[in-house]
């Protein structure tokens, strides 16, 4: 029988291999997918959270820990489909056009992804137009946005107001973060929240969806 | 190449002694960055062109001219301030060329920096790594620090370049996945590291030699420091535990250190809990810690950065209003403090208040 404990302790260590393995052998015993992930998975990824924000973990451990959350994943969400469980959010992440920095999206994206969220990942230096056609050809019902500099920060401002252009304002919800980011800047452009860390990410975009 | 003023060599001096005699009464710099906007440009003939809306390399000269004439301008316009800030003219377009130089990418500009992509796609790219002598953002360097010290004046001077240090210069060149590769692949990153090392201790012993040798001693970021210094820039190690900045970055920048008389390292607030680590390396001359917009004030926790390194020379930034309240923890440490402000008359009272009362 997989050793669910095992999996959880493989993703808090970033154990790739290991919550693969693990993953797998649920697969194959065709147990159930949806404990693995709620009890095990998305708990080892809370505990990396609080780890990281208690400074005990850095960006390398937070990396190698969503990585292991992602490989296992991929063999057990075939098996959720069959349940017809839908994720709870499908949100589309990327840096605002102008910004090439990567890290603070993609450690957004693992927490969400962990959190129990399908991640469209958009990458960097995105143009409004391409949050937007997210919505429309995707269905994204959220919209996370990234921005190291002060200088990208007002192509947060534009990604939403091309959402009010095209009429898809009121059908996705729009979080921001990033180091040069505030509440009060969220306040100011309209964005519905702000995570000043990866795992508050989660817990916002929880609310939000609620 | 000029001489340096009268000025300029009284401030050395005071370096001087503040390293000779181990000093506890600390120097202090007024930084004029935030006066920028308030400069006459008509006056100086200033271009107020974003970075990028400039044509590089072709203009590379030409902008180091203009970061002269603003250097200039920062200079009259508080040269009334009794400080220790010496003017400080830096060959640099955006960080893009910390790396470009070595990795000969393309650089992204935007409208205050600048990128170079990522050239370690597979680890069989390290073996085609090494300085290209030819590449246009090598020769844009020499020729931008060739202008640089064509232009400066006796109450400016030159520094070499702001150098990646080896862990920065290794995430500029191998991306993100630096950060996993630590884990997946360490000696790889060991190798990439020393290879990194190799190339920003060649730039550096290229680019001193174009420089005046000041009273002895290297000039960075507006601070006198004894003998040939290097800077170096720790910033990605922020992003890391102190024990992969021992096991990791500590050797590769004590080696580079070691090339020299010694170095000047800057990082963050964000990296903290490194810092002790970072003030481990031998020779080091000052240890500068920048702000982040979610970290604690490094001038709030100055006792504690001082309580843990009391030898090292801290340099920290803070406002005017901070040196009051701070001014009995400004005589326990090896401080140079950083004053930003937009009030020079503000600023000046604050200088001459750390001035009076720790001399």
């Amino acid at each position: 029988m997989a050793d669910l404990d095992k999996l959880h302790e493989a993703i808090i260590k970033g154990d790739a291999n290991t919550a693969k393995e693990v993953a797998q052998a649920v697969a194959d015993e065709k147990g159930n997918a949806r404990e693995a992930i709620e009890k095990y998975m998305i708990t080892a990824m809370a505990e990396v959270g609080r780890r990281f924000e208690a400074n005990e973990y850095f960006v390398p451990e937070m990396l190698i820990a969503a990585r292991a959350m992602k490989g296992a994943l991929e063999i057990l969400k075939p098996l959720l489909a069959e349940d017809d469980i839908e994720p709870k959010g499908r949100v589309a992440i990327g840096t605002v056009k102008g910004d090439l920095h990567d890290i603070g999206k993609n450690l957004v994206s693992s927490m969400l992804e962990g959190g129990g969220f399908e991640i469209i990942d958009l990458g960097v230096d995105v143009t409004p137009e391409k949050f937007t056609n997210a919505v429309k050809e995707k269905k994204a019902n959220v919209i996370a946005l990234s921005a190291l500099l002060t200088t990208t920060m007002p192509a947060m401002k534009d990604v939403i107001q091309n959402l009010n252009k095209e009429g898809l304002r009121e059908k996705v919800k729009v979080i921001i973060g990033g180091a040069p980011i505030t509440q009060n800047y969220a306040d100011e452009i309209g964005a519905d929240g702000y995570s000043d860390t990866a795992s508050s990410a989660v817990n916002i975009a929880n609310k939000l969806l609620a | 190449m000029p001489g340096i003023s009268k000025v300029i060599q009284n401030k050395i001096k005071r370096y001087q002694n503040f390293y000779q005699q181990k000093s506890r009464s600390p120097l202090v710099c007024f930084i004029p960055w935030m006066l920028e906007d308030r400069i006459d440009k008509k006056k100086y003939n200033i271009d107020t062109r974003p970075l990028d809306k400039w044509s590089f390399p072709e203009e590379c000269t030409a902008y180091m001219e203009n970061r002269y004439k603003i250097t200039r301008a920062l200079t009259d316009m508080t040269a009334s301030i009794n400080d220790d800030f010496i003017p400080t003219l830096i060959p640099q377009l955006g960080t893009g060329i910390n790396s470009a130089y070595f990795s000969q990418s393309e650089l992204t500009f935007s409208n205050i920096t600048s990128w170079s992509e990522c050239v370690i796609k597979e680890w069989s790219d390290l073996d085609s790594l090494k300085i290209n002598h030819k590449s246009q953002w090598y020769q844009a360097l020499l020729s931008m620090l060739h202008k640089a010290v064509s232009l400066c004046d006796e109450d400016i001077c030159v520094q070499t370049f702001e150098h990646f240090g080896p862990m920065d210069m290794a995430n500029a060149l191998r991306g993100t996945a630096l950060f996993t590769d630590i884990y997946d692949a360490p000696d790889k990153v060991r190798r990439l590291l020393d290879i990194s090392a190799a190339a920003i201790i060649e730039l550096e012993q290229t680019l001193f030699r174009q420089i005046p040798f000041y009273e002895n001693g290297t000039v960075i970021w507006g601070s006198w420091t004894p003998g040939h210094n290097i800077f170096l820039s720790e910033d990605n190690s922020d992003l890391m535990s102190p024990a992969i900045y021992k096991e990791f970055t500590l050797p590769f920048t004590q080696k580079i250190a070691a090339a020299f008389d010694g170095c000047w390292i800057h990082h963050h607030a964000k990296g903290i809990k490194i810092h002790t680590e970072i003030a481990k390396v031998k020779k080091l001359k000052a240890l500068q810690i920048s702000l982040d917009p979610y970290d604690r004030r490094p001038i709030d926790q100055l006792e504690e950065i001082i309580a843990a390194d009391p030898d090292t020379v801290h340099i920290t930034r803070c406002e005017p209003k901070d040196v009051y309240k701070y001014i009995d923890t400004f005589k326990k440490g090896r401080l140079i403090i950083w004053i930003s402000s937009d009030d020079i008359t503000e600023a000046a009272r604050a200088v001459d208040y750390i001035k009076n009362k720790t001399a």
